[in-house]
């Protein structure tokens, strides 16, 4: 909303004349944020009210004139355009050589200079008030005559005078963002009455007299005017006005007009709009010659047409509220008139309309047809049921004063019943301990009468501020007040939340609270508590040396189907765009991109993981009636180890694996990695998209699936232009129940006693794998506790064809004592011969 | 070695001897490279056929009343001799030392750095605003992102077909179940928690909403933190003191909160909240710093979230007792702040993962 900080202050009449700063800040303090200011109508004191002396014609150009004006002290003779009636005495503006000016199409200010045109010399030029930035009017701007109306205010500046001041052309607009509770104050008097109650003035609601309008309601002259959906119109005004003349309006209107960013266009249509613009009510006018017979509100029938102000045919539905003729629809209730009924250059009678629509149908035709107008966003916040007779009644006197006329006759129709506004029960120690301290009771009730609310008593002789629950009833205007805590906020906000001082409640208790039984259900679930929990798995992957990524949860179908995930994914209706118009299954496509884009940058290595949520469609047998959400962590590996000072090579399915178990090892440290199970997957149980020869499916040791790691598969990184890329990918559920199972570590005590170890190289079938090796190891029969580490692998032109050379360091550790070098050796050689018998290794 | 001499007398030949041997200590030493060699001439003087126990051996041939100061003398030589030894060997040490050290490494090569990670700027803001709220007593409670539209808006008071619904533009989901959105506030896991424990209850809900809003300020997926405090007797003043708190320990001491009315179909009073500009600090009193801050276009003053007093008819929908039990509620936009704090300008830099924009924080 925009407000004229001119016209408030003529509204509010306040005692003091606060700053536009005090002005926006007391707006803002109470809830009526103003967002910015802008100074408008600012125009360099040089340019001048000039009067014309005389009016000859150029000597050779046709088109222009010579025009002589005195300037105050002087005067200059000037080449322009001479429009038709301009005459002697009349008062002009001019804009001497030197003049700063800015057009108001123009991105910054030009100067003004002396020149010629056809041989004669201009010194400056007389201004049109586009010239000056003020409207678009492009004719010579004329300060007497040419418009009725004029200005009131300056009706004969003296020639000299500089025209910012002649004219009063400087103002603020304030721009205020306005929360949709409050249709007050979408127009000026509801703003005014705002200023009022923070300066401590009181507001005067604008007076019309209305009884030449009221005595014509009463007779039966007026349009016959019939409410077929008393529901959605339950009041409804129809004047008339013969002997309209419709042109433009006078500069101050327009000029008022163009500052609020309404564009000035007719003076009936101009008065309408300052209708809506002072009262926040809008108001219609019809051309009275094009509307036939009677006014109906009615609801449409199924695919009515109407062409409405902007060229539109519209095609409507049963729920559409319309004005009607006796033939057809000649508007959209509350949202827009008809192109049919238009007022006209031609136009001299007029109907005015002036009614209160419900808000829900206004809204809904409105969004229906994407047409959102100054009316609709008024309508459906709901406007004051009781408005229409002041916007009647304001809109005739700015119809008359515009464009002269005279009323003619008025209708006036009501539905019968009427939704009165109740009052609001308030419990004054209620809103004391909602506040947090007490008010002075007086001041509560200035400020209640001061917003327009009345204080009724029920206990009869009793003062209203002296009883504990007092009656508020609200004013008409304020449909937003409902309960006792709106009341509550009407008192904090004028008082002003300042003056509350905080302080910290009493503390909570630590437990967690039992199940509340008034609701139990699939509704009131809620999800396991994941946050310290992804906090320990965030700083390990970390510590691993990955990036945080955060995607979108919304992707392209498309990129599903590119990264070879399960596509039966919960899908958008009203999506921004294609690419973002699914939920995602699987964190793998938004890791590819941003590793793809990682690469684009000249990366050699990208390590990225992101903890998120993955969507599938839901099952349709469960209670739940929302889709499958699980939280899953991932992580991607693209590029080459090493770095400046070691040659690279590409990581591989051990890089994966060895992420995995050490996140495991850092997020669960009891967690026994031996027990976890890796399942290379079978033949026809592939994971499309994985390497399905470098890849495993993660399972804890009761079979629970834990997750899947692997290379991913060489197309779907082709898909993406990267070289071979590691991704992992966990089911942060699964690990949530291991984690339960586990428990915090016990310590295991430190050996006292130095361990021994022996390499050993062996020749082993490929076939044979090194968990079938390491199985073999523990089951022999030695009181010693063993590790076996891998250290080197060989396979090629040296080694028999189905064999590779594996070489293995066997370390023996006696938790008691120091073993003794001929002991290990003769255990070992035990291990050796078995190792020969069950698996049939040979030795290097 | 100088035979001994008979001649008693104040400077005779034992006494030249001294001085020579004295003086020999401060040279002989000197440009030996090797320890073994350094052991050998000071053998010279102190082993066992030397020239200190030569002249010891002499002694009693001195006259009887000089004898303790020529014995006294012979010990200064001693210890003259052991410290040029111990002064040489230090020297040849340090001398090894120096050499086995090497030449010095070009320390501006470039490091070798272990693989590090950082977390993302938007989970390091939420971590540290779950602290500070969790030190004022708020436990952490999540939620599906796709929920309800009853969750989302009816439950939380909103007015049914009201333009209010039109300040969370929504993201439907096809589905055969009831009207069904991806959330576009956390204050539906507040709707959750209401409806499945018993008051009191103190809880932020952090995580990702979604609205349909794509610009430079706006992501139509960004993340928000709630929190929810329900008790009897809960004031404003008390919504009040924990912003206080919250600004006061996550921006600084210094840093002061204003609140305005606003409006928010959940609660009632309603308010934005303002904090002083971290920038500009206008508590410095620096006004034309202030009036020069790009940041807070010169207001002082930074908006940072919305809060309320929990309307009524939300504890009616949760079947709360709304005569019996109060409560306020906030929410503050994750990526708002973290744009604030790192001087970030576009929004979507969050979400595009780039590891030059990641590596940063």
């Amino acid at each position: 909303m925009k407000a004229s900080l001119q016209w408030l202050r003529e509204l509010a009449q306040l005692d003091t004349d606060p700053t536009v700063e005090e002005v926006s800040q007391a707006l803002t303090g109470l809830g009526l944020e103003v967002e910015a200011v802008q100074a408008v109508g600012r125009i360099d004191p040089k340019v001048v009210v000039v009067e014309v002396q005389s009016i000859e014609p150029h000597p050779s150009d046709p088109k222009l004139g010579l025009v002589r004006v005195v300037t105050g002290q002087d005067s200059v003779t000037l080449v322009s355009r001479v429009p038709q009636q301009l005459s002697v005495g009349d008062q002009l503006v001019w804009a001497p050589p030197g003049a700063h000016i800015q057009d108001v199409d123009a991105s910054k200010p030009q100067v003004v200079q002396t020149r010629e045109f056809s041989g004669v010399p201009s010194p400056g030029m007389l201004c049109s008030e586009s010239m000056l930035g003020l409207t678009e009017s492009t004719e010579l701007w004329r300060l007497n005559g040419g418009h009725p109306g004029g200005d009131k205010h300056n009706p004969n500046p003296v020639h000299g005078t500089p025209i910012q001041e002649a004219a009063r052309t400087q103002d603020h607009i304030l721009e205020i963002g306005l929360t949709p509770n409050r249709p007050d104050a979408l127009g000026h008097v509801g703003i005014a009455r705002e200023l009022c109650i923070r300066f401590n003035t009181p507001f005067q609601i604008p007076h019309y007299d209305s009884q030449s309008l009221e005595a014509f309601a009463k007779t039966e002259k007026g349009i016959p005017v019939r409410l077929r959906a008393p529901d959605a119109c339950p009041r409804y005004w129809a004047a008339t006005l013969e002997g309209v003349a419709v042109g433009p309006s006078s500069s101050p209107v327009r000029r008022r007009l163009h500052s609020l960013g309404v564009r000035p266009i007719s003076n009936v249509v101009d008065a309408t709009n300052l209708v809506w613009l002072q009262w926040g009510l809008p108001v219609h006018a019809f051309d009275a010659d094009k509307v036939q017979g009677e006014i109906c509100v009615r609801y449409a029938t199924e695919g009515e047409t109407l062409a409405t102000l902007d060229d539109q045919v519209r095609i409507l539905e049963s729920q559409d509220l319309l004005i009607a003729d006796s033939h057809s629809p000649i508007a959209l209730a509350g949202v827009m008139g008809g192109k049919a009924s238009e007022v006209t250059a031609s136009t001299t009678r007029v109907i005015l309309e002036a009614a209160y629509f419900t808000p829900q149908g206004i809204r809904r035709t409105s969004k229906r047809l994407g047409l959102h107008t100054e009316a609709s966003h008024r309508f459906e916040r709901g406007v004051d049921p009781l408005g229409p007779h002041h916007a009647v009644s304001a809109g005739l006197q700015w119809i008359t004063r515009l464009a002269g006329g005279e009323l003619q006759a008025a209708t006036f129709a009501q539905a019968e019943t009427q939704a009165e506004p109740t009052s609001i029960q308030v419990s004054i120690p209620r809103a004391f301990e909602r506040m947090g301290k007490p008010l002075d009771r007086n001041t509560m009730e200035q400020v209640l009468r001061a917003l327009g609310c009345t204080i009724e008593n029920p206990i009869a002789g009793e003062t209203p501020s002296a009883g504990d629950v007092w009656h508020v009833r609200p004013p008409s205007w304020r449909p937003d007040l409902r309960r006792q805590e709106d009341v509550v906020e009407e008192w904090m906000r004028v008082v002003g939340y300042d003056h509350f001082q905080g302080v910290l409640p009493a503390p909570m208790p630590a437990v967690s609270l039992p199940a509340h039984d008034a609701q139990p259900g699939k509704l009131g679930q809620t999800t396991p508590r994941t946050f310290g929990f992804a906090r320990r798995v965030r700083t390990a992957m970390v510590s691993l040396g990955f990036h945080e990524a955060i995607s979108y949860a919304f992707v392209a179908d498309s990129a599903l189907t590119r990264a070879r995930v399960p596509t039966n994914a919960v899908t958008l209706q009203n999506p921004l765009s294609e690419e973002r118009s699914v939920l995602r299954t699987s964190l793998l496509p938004g890791l590819l991109e941003s590793a793809q884009r990682g690469l684009r940058h000249q990366r050699v290595r990208v390590d990225l993981f992101e903890w998120g949520t993955v969507f599938h469609t839901r099952d349709a047998s469960a209670d739940n009636p929302l889709p499958v959400e699980r939280v899953h962590l991932a992580f991607l590996m693209v590029g080459d180890r090493g770095d400046w000072f070691r040659q690279g090579s590409p990581v591989d399915f051990f890089d994966g694996k060895g992420v995995v178990e050490s996140l495991l090892q850092r997020t669960i440290p009891s967690f026994d990695l031996r027990t976890l199970q890796w399942a290379l997957p079978t033949t026809d149980g592939r994971i499309p998209w994985f390497h399905p020869n470098q890849s495993a499916r993660i399972s804890d040791a009761h079979g629970n699936t834990l997750g899947s790691c692997g290379t991913i598969h060489p197309e779907v990184a082709a898909e993406h232009d990267l070289p071979s890329a590691i991704y992992g990918e966990l089911e942060i559920e699964g690990i949530l129940r291991l984690e339960q199972g586990c428990g915090p570590p016990t310590l295991e005590p430190l050996p006292r006693f130095p361990s021994t170890s022996r390499d050993v190289a062996v020749l082993i079938k490929k076939s044979v794998t090194l968990e079938e090796l390491r199985c073999s190891i523990s089951q022999i029969n030695i009181p010693w506790k063993r590790t076996v580490r891998l250290f080197d692998v060989y396979e090629g032109d040296q080694i028999e064809q189905g064999y590779r050379s594996i070489a293995l360091r066997i370390t023996y550790q006696n938790p008691d004592q120091t073993l003794a070098e001929q002991d290990v050796d003769q255990a070992h050689g035990r291990l050796m011969e078995h190792l020969k018998n069950a698996l049939g290794v040979r030795f290097r | 070695m100088n035979s001994s001499a008979d001649t008693p007398g104040a400077s005779g030949p034992l006494e030249a001897t001294l001085a020579s041997e004295r003086e020999r200590a401060v040279t002989v030493f000197q440009g030996i490279q090797d320890e073994a060699e350094l052991r050998r001439v000071r053998a010279t003087f102190l082993g066992g056929k030397g020239s200190i126990k030569d002249l010891m051996k002499q002694i009693p041939s001195v006259e009887k009343e000089r004898r303790k100061e020529m014995g006294r003398s012979i010990n200064a030589l001693k210890q003259w001799v052991e410290q040029q030894f111990d002064t040489a060997l230090a020297a040849l040490h340090h001398a090894r030392l120096e050499q086995a050290l090497g030449a010095s490494v070009d320390i501006t090569w470039p490091g070798r750095t272990p693989a590090t990670g950082a977390l993302h700027p938007l989970t390091q803001v939420t971590q540290e605003l779950v602290d500070v709220f969790s030190t004022l007593g708020f436990d952490v409670a999540e939620g599906p992102q796709v929920d309800l539209y009853e969750y989302n808006f009816d439950k939380l008071a909103f007015p049914p077909d009201h333009p209010a619904t039109d300040m969370q533009d929504s993201f439907f989901v096809r589905t055969d179940a009831p009207k069904t959105l991806l959330r576009t506030h956390t204050s539906t896991i507040q709707v959750r928690e209401m409806l499945s424990r018993k008051p009191p209850l103190a809880i932020v809900s952090p995580g990702a909403v979604y609205r349909r809003d794509d610009d430079v300020t706006h992501s139509p997926m960004f993340m928000q933190l709630e929190g929810l405090w329900v008790d009897k007797k809960v004031s404003f003043t008390h919504l009040r003191g924990v912003l206080d708190a919250f600004a006061q320990s996550f921006f600084g001491p210094e840093v002061g909160v204003r609140l305005r009315p606003s409006y928010f179909p959940f609660v009632e009073p309603g308010a934005e909240v303002d904090i002083a500009c971290i920038f500009c600090k206008p508590w410095e009193r620096n006004a034309k710093r202030t009036a020069q801050c790009r940041i807070c276009k010169g207001s002082g003053w930074l908006e940072i979230l919305g809060c309320g007093m929990v309307h009524p008819e939300v504890f009616e929908h949760v079947g709360y007792d709304p005569e019996q039990y109060s409560g306020f509620a906030f929410g503050l936009g994750i990526d708002r702040i973290a744009m604030l704090r790192y001087q970030i300008t576009d929004i979507r830099l969050l979400y595009e993962n780039d590891v030059r924009f990641l590596e940063q924080f």
